[in-house]
């Protein structure tokens, strides 16, 4: 069985940091490939640029996906997603500072699966990371793999 | 009108005029009946009324059977009065002696009440052969004086004379006075004709002819023509005037067609001329009168004339020309009128008002003197448009005023033709002063320019507070988490490092950073009631209002809360905008309710200036009036967070709501006594 990888596209380090604090606090132990912009975050998907040659046949589990982001933001990396028959289907949760009634419009309209706003208080954050898990990586069965193959 | 000329009935004779006098001689009972019964024949059927004074040969009862026997229905002229016979004895004579003057007294009377029964003249014969010879001579004088009674009035005499009794100078004596003699002579009548009388009748027959024809153009006038005399008797009245006016002789000079009429004769001031004229109405009909004062007679001659229809037509046009000039003087329009050389013919007060300039300093000008010197060439153009036929809608003139000031004026204009409708005799135009329009109108587009400008404005105002709130939703909030994430970080990893303290330092820097989102929060919360679309449709509070309380009571299941809620509040708002305003209010009803042990929240209405005012009141801790300005301000609390929490966001919310909707907001309260806000709707 495949190794159930995560992709957190985040460009804030400290987030990242507590990110990454919070999984291990819920016990969460999946790989974890941080995207540090939107044009990184693509290039992982569809192994282009620095990771061109990335087997594709591998797929993250759950994109954790913030919106703000350097060079390609958020809201444009779900739509290439779901514009890609390979990865049209992949899922995505928004994970982000904002509640901005546009920004959770347009992410459920091009596609995102779920939708979760940052806490500040920090427990509550990594009550959040836990279900989150717990919910996609344990529960949610996730699409066939063959579907998510590259070359599919 | 009775004929002039009257038909005697017998042939010898012929037709004699009125005022006709003359004799037989006779010899028998034939005679007389010879010239006497178509005499009377011809009297009766001419509606004369007839006397026959009866003497010697014939009694009153043979001349009735003579008479019945010759002419048809004589009984009906007896039985009508129209004859009388009447023996000599009773006529002549009183007291058995003869009185000539009270006979011819007689006469007259007689003469007067055949008139006024209707018929046309006296016609009379008398066997005078009773006569005695010493009353000869009075009689003869009498004779004469009957000469001039019937000269003078419409009656006929026959005297019968009997020759055998007449002596030669008494025949000369009757023929004398007589116009002319019958004789029977050989059964023959022959007449025997005073010479003198002869050419008088010949003259009067001619005359009267003339006259006839003369009297015609009265008698035949369609216009009506009288003459009075200075008494006031009328003495002429043609037949249209009796046909317009019966009562004209009955009331005579008081009719009122004649009213006053004598006065203003009396009083005029007579000059040169012998004639003044005057209108009378009678009967609501208008009549023109010319009266002639004719010295000779002394009498008034009045011809006068219907005028009616004239006068009526008159008074119309008067009444059309007063309408229309009032309509030019009192128009609020200026009205102009020129000529075919353009020249001003008319000027209504509305266009002294435009141009400065006084009527009469302009009329029968040219036209060129209200054009601006640069313009006067375009405009005479123009008007010359309109000589050709044209009419002008809404034409841009410019009009030069007196004191050198330039109006802009929009003109119409209608040609004024001649009765034929073919040649143009002047234009009348009428102006509409836009100059004030004008001005209004290009404020009007500066203030749509500035408006444009400022809606454009608040179009990137709004556009960088969206962008700036984007930003401030996810830049601000990140360090935050970091802060407080960190923290808790360091309170879980390095706690035995840390004193009390400084755990306690620690836990103060991760609750201001949760306080500081809470802030970012209710300020990006506020600033999208401010941008949010509204969307106006109608809204029922009271339903609002009760989904609200339910939240709330499932939201405090401890708290005792009482709600009352008016029903069927229906406003026109929006609804998501008032239903926040309405949670806000009633969640700071329930807060500020807290600490009482049954709260009651009332929602409702009232009135305010005919304005309607909904209300949210509660029993809460109320608040000092002093501060109730500061009420609706963000991020102003009358209260700490320790006694209530918050951030003082949700009223400043309602504010902004209630003044999106073009309402007013407003608080009454007390300490202690609870807090009532209230607010309109538009």
């Amino acid at each position: 069985m495949e190794e159930k990888i995560i992709l957190l596209v985040e460009d804030n380090p400290d987030d990242v940091t507590l990110t990454e604090r919070a999984l291990k606090k819920s016990h969460i132990l999946n790989k974890l490939i941080v995207a540090k912009d939107g044009a990184e975050a693509l290039d992982y998907i569809f192994a282009t640029g620095n990771y061109s040659g990335r087997d594709t046949g591998i797929m993250p589990e759950v994109i954790l996906l913030d919106l703000k982001l350097p060079k390609i933001d958020g809201l444009e990396v779900l739509k290439r997603i779901r514009s890609d028959k390979r990865t049209n289907i992949l899922p995505v949760v928004i994970l982000t500072s904002s509640k901005e009634e546009n920004d959770l419009i347009t992410g459920y309209t091009l596609g995102a699966n779920s939708y979760i706003r940052k806490p500040v208080n920090f427990n509550q954050f990594v009550e959040a990371i836990r279900q989150l898990g717990l919910y996609w990586l344990v529960l949610n069965e996730a699409p066939p793999v063959n579907n998510r193959k590259f070359n599919g | 009108m009775p004929e002039f000329v009257r038909k005697s009935g017998i042939d010898v004779i012929g037709e004699i005029p009125w005022g006709t006098h003359f004799c037989q001689f006779y010899q028998t009972k034939q005679d007389l009946i010879t010239t006497m019964i178509p005499y009377f024949q011809a009297g009766l059927q001419n509606n004369e009324f007839c006397m026959w004074i009866t003497a010697d040969k014939l009694t009153s009862e043979e001349i009735r059977q003579a008479m019945t026997k010759a002419v048809k229905g004589f009984s009906a002229y007896i039985k009508r009065g129209q004859i009388e016979i009447v023996p000599y004895s009773e006529w002549y004579l009183e007291d058995g002696s003869f009185d000539g003057k009270r006979v011819l007294v007689a006469w007259e009377e007689k003469l007067k009440w055949a008139l006024k029964k209707g018929y046309d003249g006296l016609r009379f014969a008398s066997n005078n052969s009773w006569l005695p010879e010493k009353d000869w001579c009075s009689f003869a004088k009498l004779g004469e004086g009957l000469n001039n009674v019937i000269g003078n009035y419409k009656m006929i005499a026959l005297c019968a004379y009997s020759l055998d009794q007449c002596s030669a100078p008494e025949i000369i004596d009757v023929i004398r006075n007589h116009e002319f003699a019958l004789i029977n002579r050989s059964d023959k009548l022959e007449i025997y004709e005073n010479s003198r009388y002869k050419n008088t009748k010949t003259a009067l027959i001619e005359s009267k002819k003339e006259l006839d024809y003369l009297s015609s153009f009265p008698a035949l006038n369609p216009m009506q023509v009288l003459e009075i005399d200075m008494t006031g008797k009328i003495k002429y009245c043609n037949d249209s005037t009796q046909k317009l006016f019966p009562d004209m002789v009955a009331k005579g000079v008081m009719h009122p067609y004649l009213v006053g009429l004598l006065e203003m004769v009396r009083t005029h001031a007579w000059g040169k001329s012998n004639y003044f004229s005057r209108i009378v109405e009678v009967n609501g009909q208008v009549h023109e009168q010319v009266i002639y004062f004719v010295a000779a007679g002394n009498t008034i001659r009045i011809y006068g004339h219907d005028i009616s229809e004239y006068k009526q037509a008159q008074d119309l046009l008067q009444e059309t020309g007063n309408y229309l000039n009032n309509l030019l003087d009192y128009a609020n329009a200026p009205i102009i009128v020129w000529d075919t050389h353009y020249r001003i013919s008319r000027f209504n007060p509305a266009f002294e008002r435009l141009t400065g300039y006084k009527s009469r300093q302009v009329l029968g000008l040219g036209l060129d003197i209200l054009f601006p010197e640069h313009q006067k060439i375009e405009s005479l153009h123009q008007i010359n448009r309109t000589l050709s036929g044209e009419r002008w809608e809404a034409v841009e003139i410019p009009i030069l005023r007196i004191d050198g000031q330039i109006r802009t004026v929009l003109w119409n204009s209608a040609n004024v033709y001649d009765n034929d409708g073919k040649q143009i005799i002047a234009t009348i135009a009428q102006g509409q002063d836009i100059t004030e329009r004008i001005i209004a109108e290009e404020k009007v587009n500066n203030l749509n320019e500035i408006l444009k400008r400022r809606a454009s404005e608040a179009e990137v105002a709004n556009k960088e507070l969206e962008a700036f709130s984007y930003s401030v939703s996810h830049d601000l909030r990140a360090p935050l988490r970091s802060m407080e994430g960190f923290s808790q970080a360091l309170l879980e990893d390095c706690s035995e490092l840390l004193s009390d303290a400084g755990k306690d330092y620690l836990k103060r820097i991760q609750s201001s950073a949760e306080l500081m989102a809470q802030l970012i929060d209710d300020m990006l919360r506020l600033s999208r009631i401010t941008r949010a679309d509204m969307t106006l449709s109608k809204v029922n509070m009271s339903e609002i209002a009760q989904s609200v309380s339910t939240k709330i009571k499932n939201n405090f299941p401890k708290r005792k809360i009482k709600f009352m809620i008016a029903p069927d509040l229906i406003v026109k708002a929006d609804k998501n905008l008032l239903s926040i305003a309405l949670e806000n209010l009633f969640e700071n009803s329930v807060k500020f309710t807290g600490k009482v042990p049954r709260a009651i929240i009332e929602f409702g209405i009232t009135e305010k200036n005919g304005q309607k005012v909904y209300y949210v009141r509660d029993n809460g801790v109320g608040f000092d009036m002093m501060y109730a300005n500061k009420l609706f301000k963000p991020f102003q609390r009358l209260h700490t967070v320790a006694e209530f929490p918050g951030t003082g966001i949700g009223l400043a919310s309602v504010q902004r709501i209630i003044l999106r909707h073009g309402g007013k907001v407003w608080a009454e309260g007390k300490v202690g006594e609870g807090a009532a806000f209230y607010f309109t709707l538009d």
